[in-house]
């Protein structure tokens, strides 16, 4: 087993990991704790990021706003099907406690090619045995958050997400958000989208030279992800287009360099069981600070 | 008395390679009879290898525009072992067209119903493994609605007459998302339009029995909003276009069938009057090139 595995197995509910910890330990055991956590997750300091507008190309493009975010933490790979086999064996896509009231009806619908709970791709509740580090695809945006819940995790929102994936090159004292991890130029080596040819989905800790500075993997490529965002496009004046939630990052069928951005902002419907989306999940760091002292910078950047 | 403009005219007399026409390079952009651009015949008579036509055809609102457009776009990037080479400027419109619009979030604009606003495209396509069997991608794109009256009555359009004539490989792309949601009269329009590329393509009287060898390519197009065609496309064209299977069936010897998409993801909004108009959010082709690979091999085996 990896050391991956082994500590996403450890820290299986990664709240739980630092709120379990008394008063009464050691701070030697605390610390421990926090560094298993930061093996799986990297903490992303508080700032401010540029959120583009949704907007439809042929609209003006209105002005970027900056929106703060606070730190927090942030899984390093995007969820894999051997983590969301877990989830499915533990039984919960029986746990009505786990998936709002509006969606009960399609909980039943949230099978497998078997008819079984499971992800889309999947047969017989189980992932393909050769693709266990690959990131979980064939599951809706419902699925996404009833699994982050019961992590005692959630879904990064957008601006969130781009603060992950996008940093600043502070040069010429501008702070300039790059447009991928690695810099502004587009390098099919080290982002699993159309042009690098893989054709499909490949483990979640391939493309190491994509990943950001704090060691983030395939922010970019791979698999969309989901976000706990609405995907809201004005299309008139009294008229929004809504429904959809917002996804970021590209998968490995997108085409276009201008679509892997870190900045590009696209969406699903909620129920859009796709093969190129994905998730990964995140905790606020003040939620983890309820029970425990933490540092505020432990591995940032 | 032969005069020197007579001589001129020899000299620059070619064979237009879609209608056969006979077409003089002097001064004009298309040919006179069915609009193909002389630069396109040029090409090929400057090559010394006759072309290998393969058309594109489909209902209005099948998708040519953009599946034309993508087709070639990937061709040029040279992928999934198949390559493309442009020949002209006028071959690159569709392709132009198509990526502006996609990249800024919209599908390319309808396209007109008169031949001679039609751009065309001729792209040379290889693999990279056999670079010396090439095939001349040689198609209008043209309008559904000129299309369909052509079925209605025959030689109103001659370019595709002339297209679907001197095709060696055709490919027939079907709006999958209207094939399943409009009932029968697209599987109607499929029966139609084969009768009529099989009648361009049968063989004397005594042989009308024979099945047509020409390689037939029935795409279903948008399948990215309709998954059933998506994951499987046989099952698909079974239940949903059985006539058009059936006359594939019978009358043809070679036919295939694709799932193609390129958008991943669609929003729909209603004006005022109802009028739907589609985003495409972001682009990620799917069995775009299978069809064109699928009729080269064919085109080889024979």
């Amino acid at each position: 087993m990896s050391l991956f595995s082994l500590v996403k197995r450890c820290s299986k509910n990664a709240s739980s990991v630092v709120a379990n910890t008394t008063s009464d330990e050691s701070s030697a055991s605390r610390t421990q704790s926090l560094k298993r956590m930061q093996q799986s997750m990297a903490l992303i300091p508080s700032g401010t990021t540029l959120l583009e507008p949704n907007s439809l190309a042929a609209e003006p493009v209105a002005q970027s706003e900056p929106v703060l975010v606070n730190s927090f933490y942030i899984d390093r790979f995007a969820v894999t099907n051997a983590e969301y086999e877990a989830f499915v064996t533990s039984g919960m896509y029986d746990d009505m406690e786990l998936w709002p009231m509006e969606v009960w009806q399609h909980v039943l619908q949230f099978v497998d090619g078997t008819g079984r709970p499971g992800p889309r791709s999947w047969s017989v509740s189980k992932p393909p045995r050769d693709r266990l580090q690959h990131p979980v695809t064939g599951i809706c945006w419902y699925e996404a958050m009833a699994y982050a819940k019961w992590l005692g995790k959630r879904l990064p929102d957008a601006a969130q997400w781009q603060r992950a994936a996008s940093w600043h090159t502070g040069q010429n004292g501008q702070q300039a958000a790059l447009r991928h991890p690695w810099g502004n130029s587009f390098d099919s080596a080290k982002a699993n989208v159309w042009s690098s040819g893989a054709g499909s989905t490949v483990p979640v800790d391939k493309y190491h030279e994509g990943c950001t500075p704090n060691g983030v993997h395939q922010l970019i490529g791979n698999v969309w992800e989901w976000l706990d965002e609405a995907f809201v496009v004005p299309w008139n004046e009294n008229h929004l287009l809504r429904g959809y939630a917002e996804t970021r990052g590209g998968a490995f069928d997108t085409y276009f360099e201008s679509q892997t951005r870190s900045q590009f902002r696209s969406g699903q419907p909620l129920l859009f069981r796709g093969a190129n989306v994905g998730f990964r999940c995140c905790i606020n760091l003040d939620e983890l600070q309820v029970n425990s002292r933490l540092p505020h910078d432990c591995d940032a950047v | 008395m032969k005069t020197l403009q007579y001589y001129q005219a020899v000299q620059s007399y070619m064979e237009c390679v879609v209608c056969r026409n006979g077409v003089i390079d002097s001064g004009v952009d298309r040919c006179h009879t069915c609009h193909a651009p002389i630069e396109l015949t040029k090409t090929i008579e400057r090559r010394g290898v006759p072309g290998k036509l393969v058309s594109v055809l489909g209902a209005s609102g099948a998708g040519k525009t953009v599946y034309l457009g993508m087709l070639l776009d990937m061709l040029g990037k040279g992928s999934n072992d198949l390559c493309g080479l442009p020949n002209g400027a006028f071959s690159m419109a569709v392709q132009e067209q198509t990526i502006a619009a996609l990249e800024q979030r919209r599908f390319p604009e309808k396209t007109a119903s008169e031949p001679d606003r039609w751009n065309w495209v001729h792209c040379e396509a290889f693999s990279q493994r056999r670079p010396r069997h090439r095939v001349d991608l040689i198609t209008p794109d043209l309008a559904g609605e000129a299309l369909a009256l052509e079925l209605e009555q025959a030689n109103t359009y001659l370019t595709i007459r002339s297209l679907v004539s001197n095709s060696l490989g055709v490919m027939i792309l079907f709006d999958s998302q209207r094939v399943r949601d409009a009932g029968r009269l697209e599987d109607i329009f499929g029966v139609k339009l084969l009768t009529y590329i099989c009648s361009l393509h049968s063989l004397g009287a005594k042989e009308r029995r024979k099945k047509v060898r020409l390689p037939v390519s029935i795409v279903l197009t948008k399948t990215d909003c309709c998954l059933d065609a998506a994951e499987d496309a046989q099952r698909f064209v079974a239940n949903h276009l059985p006539g058009t299977m059936q006359f594939c069936k019978q009358r043809l010897a070679n036919f295939s069938l694709h799932a193609a998409s390129v958008v991943g993801s669609v929003m729909r909004a209603c004006d005022e009057f109802g009028s739907e108009t589609q985003i495409p959010l972001h682009v990620q082709p799917r069995g775009i090139l299978e069809p064109l690979q699928w009729i080269m091999q064919q085109m080889e085996k024979r």
